[in-house]
């Protein structure tokens, strides 16, 4: 597998969020304003580029027995920087991303990635895994974010983009809302997935001869 | 015994190592997390007292015997120019999501609300979560006076001269900040009578 496909894998063909449907409780839970989607999204792709290098470098040395607890160990120390970097620079996102950020240890697509791929492969390419899977996370989350900002709150990034007339449709922004987008999101993208696939394995019939059926 | 001892040594080597480094992180950003935090709140402090120039924290032995069962968690004396011009309280009330933390100020000469601002909250977002916006904070501004207890009105509601109206379809939340607002009406009270002046 090349680099470029290891990167689009992670944004498209295994996007987490949309096509392995992993880290559901951040995805669900911040998704109620577009910051938050961006906010979560980079944090979490920091963190899995971290691990992921880490883990790819320890490979060889961690035994099978305890890689898991290895696994998780590296994973938190790495949340715990992510945490205090972010109190200490960027307060505003700590307040508004809170309790999510600890949450980020126990998210399954930075395990997944180490026992799924770190572990078995280079560092370079283990790196690009990660930023891959990252981005992939992050756009989603944005994607997700804005469509429920922009219906539910009737701004993007804090900015009021309609008139005064606009009511927003709450509903969009609390927890329900967040099920529907998630499940539209989740479907539009099998659809996408399903006309290439079909494009792929049935081409465009020829013209039968003799015209019409 | 050997592939025993082998996977605990790696562990704990691990462990020592990631320990290690976030004691290096945490020694970098404890100051930086400490100062911004301080310079949060007394900016906070300042912009419900903007004519005072320094705050200064009572002992909780000089106002905990004043009144029981209160959600104030700290007391300051606001002074200009030396001169006390009021109180400004850190209080903690049960929200609808949970703890909201506030800071209230109330004027020294006529016991009424200099101003509200919101610390942290875990209300709904959308509804609760508009007592931090300054249309809801500002209908606080100048209610109070001696003796004087607040009521909340619903959105919309025919108001008297000590109700909040509460935000729309977000009572609750309403109701904490003005129940927060009392216990520091009521403290003041008690401080004034009680011979701690400002």
């Amino acid at each position: 597998m090349t680099l470029y496909r290891t990167l689009r894998n992670g944004i498209i063909d295994e996007n987490p969020t949309l096509r392995l449907v992993l880290g559901t409780c951040p995805t669900l839970a911040v998704t109620t304003a577009a910051i938050n989607g961006v906010g979560m999204g980079l944090a979490t792709t920091f963190v899995l580029i971290c691990s992921n290098i880490l883990i790819s470098l320890l490979r060889r040395v961690i035994p099978d027995k305890v890689r898991i607890p290895a696994y998780v160990v590296i994973i938190a120390s790495f949340v715990t920087i992510v945490q205090l970097l972010l109190e200490a620079y960027v307060p505003v996102l700590h307040q508004s991303l809170g309790l999510f950020i600890p949450l980020i240890v126990v998210n399954c697509i930075i395990l997944g990635r180490a026992e799924a791929f770190a572990s078995k492969n280079t560092v370079l390419y283990s790196a690009v895994d990660g930023l891959g899977m990252g981005l992939g996370f992050t756009l989603a989350l944005i994607a997700m974010s804005s469509l429920r900002e922009i219906v539910g709150a009737g701004t993007i990034f804090g900015v009021a983009i309609f008139g005064q007339n606009w009511h927003p449709m709450l509903m969009v922004a609390l927890p329900p809302g967040g099920f529907l987008t998630y499940g539209l999101l989740i479907g539009l993208m099998n659809k996408l997935q399903l006309v290439k696939v079909n494009l792929k394995t049935h081409p465009a019939p020829a013209l039968e001869e003799g015209g019409a059926k | 015994m050997r592939e025993q001892l082998r996977p605990t040594i790696v562990l704990l080597l691990i462990c020592l190592a990631m320990t290690f480094c976030l004691a290096l992180v945490n020694g970098a950003t404890v100051d930086v997390i400490a100062a911004r935090q301080a310079a949060d709140a007394s900016a906070k402090r300042l912009e419900v007292m903007p004519q005072a120039d320094e705050f200064t924290e009572l002992e909780s032995a000089e106002w905990q015997s004043l009144v029981s069962d209160s959600p104030v968690t700290a007391v300051y004396q606001a002074k200009a120019d030396g001169a006390a011009v009021g109180y400004v309280y850190d209080v903690t009330v049960d929200g609808y999501g949970g703890a909201v933390s506030l800071i209230i100020a109330v004027q020294a000469d006529d016991l009424t609300l200099s101003g509200v601002r919101v610390l942290s909250h875990q209300e709904t977002a959308g509804l609760g979560a508009k007592i931090v916006e300054k249309d809801f904070l500002d209908r606080f501004a100048g209610k109070g006076g001696p003796t004087t207890v607040l009521n909340v009105i619903r959105s919309g509601g025919a108001a008297g001269p000590d109700s909040i109206e509460a935000i729309a379809s977000a009572t609750i939340s309403s109701r904490a900040v003005v129940n927060a607002a009392n216990a520091a009406l009521k403290l003041s009270e008690a401080l004034v009578n009680g011979g701690v002046t400002p």
